[in-house]
């Protein structure tokens, strides 16, 4: 078992440092039609500190940034069809050949991965928009139960397929963004991990450290440039991932129907 | 990781660390590590080393600052000018672990 989680010694003292913190969480803020400036950004902070005019540079969208959007409900984004682009582009339509290269499935995902982006921009312009508030929305007594002892159950079933895992909430949390990575074949940095997660730098380092040794977490060269490195799940790690999920959507429907039953 | 098969690996690259707060030195050198470099920690000063593609030193502190700033140079690549072109040669204090990822890649890419 890994000992990554034993934070009492160093990360107490130097987990209140700058050492890789991520500070606060980017903002981009998305004017309505005719704004005034409509790639200033505030509080990204990039290699070189922040900003100082607070400036996107024309074409980029940097990765991990959460947009705030102004003006909801004129965006004039088409949610059905994104959705319908990116299910035609997963299918192998637009020339895409289904059972063609992994270059052509990679190029289908990251295309359909801008594409939920998108929807999911949309679907919180809409949700801001709406005259009835996401959390006023009547949800059963017996279906949020079933969720809870769904997670209770889908806990159980990380020990069962993860066994080399330790429970701590960050290994799990890198685990859950490199599985995601992976299906989306995105090169994960050391950064970009300690930020999933969400524990002071040296503390993720630790774990990611711990995982790596464990195998559960290997180094993988770029392919772009063979000389640099990123982080990647094992390729059996990510098919336990995978078999715990499927267990757990199980579990979750069976927990649910024995709800809807007694209801 | 073992390299693909028919591809000769490359030998670890090694970072040397000369007088860095116990600390410091150990998230340095997590991070180092999981990119594939050797560690050596060495004391302040003068000190024989075995051959180092990188090393990290911190300087004397500045009257009033609170913690001194870190040199980085190149003893073996000749990376100097590199690091420096990508504003990595002095690393605040304390360092930010996207600079000290940007500063082991761009030293790991130098051929």
């Amino acid at each position: 078992m890994m000992d990554a989680g034993q934070d009492a010694g160093f990360s107490q003292g130097f987990g209140s440092s700058d050492f890789g913190q991520a500070g606060p969480i980017p903002v981009v803020r998305i004017a309505p039609a005719r704004p005034p400036d409509d790639t200033r950004i505030n509080n990204l902070h990039g290699p070189g500190g922040p900003d100082p005019d607070g400036v996107v540079p024309d074409g980029m969208v940097p990765h991990g940034i959460v947009v705030e959007a102004i003006g909801a409900g004129r965006s004039g984004l088409d949610l059905l069809a994104l959705q319908a682009l990116a299910g035609q582009m997963r299918s192998g339509q637009f020339g895409v050949d289904p059972g063609g290269s992994e270059q052509a499935m990679t190029i289908a995902r990251q295309v359909a991965d801008m594409a939920q982006g998108l929807a999911a921009l949309a679907d919180r312009l809409v949700g801001q928009g709406s005259a009835v508030p996401a959390e006023t929305i009547e949800v059963a007594e017996g279906d949020c139960v079933a969720f809870l002892e769904s997670q209770f159950r889908i806990r159980r079933l990380r020990a069962r397929h993860l066994p080399a895992l330790s429970l701590g909430e960050p290994a799990w949390d890198i685990l859950l963004d490199l599985a995601v990575a992976q299906y989306w074949r995105r090169e994960t940095s050391v950064t970009s991990l300690c930020i999933a997660a969400d524990v002071p730098s040296t503390t993720a380092l630790r774990w990611i450290n711990s995982m790596t040794r464990e195998g559960l977490i290997v180094r993988r060269p770029c392919q772009r440039d063979g000389r640099r490195s990123f982080l990647a799940i094992a390729p059996e790690t990510y098919q336990a991932m995978l078999a715990m999920a499927a267990d757990s959507l199980r579990t979750e429907q069976r927990v649910r129907a024995r709800y809807q039953r007694a209801a | 990781m073992a390299g693909h098969a028919g591809v000769a690996a490359r030998p670890p690259l090694r970072l040397a660390l000369f007088g860095l707060p116990p600390a410091l030195v150990e998230p340095v050198a997590m991070l180092a590590e999981i990119l594939g470099w050797v560690v050596f920690e060495a004391p302040p000063g003068p000190a024989m080393l075995p051959p180092a593609d990188l090393c990290l030193a911190m300087l004397p502190a500045d009257a009033g600052a609170p913690l001194p700033p870190i040199a980085v140079w190149s003893p073996d690549k000749h990376l100097n000018e590199h690091i420096s072109s990508h504003g990595l040669s002095i690393l605040e204090q304390p360092p930010c672990i996207q600079h000290l990822e940007q500063l082991l890649q761009i030293s790991a890419d130098w051929p």
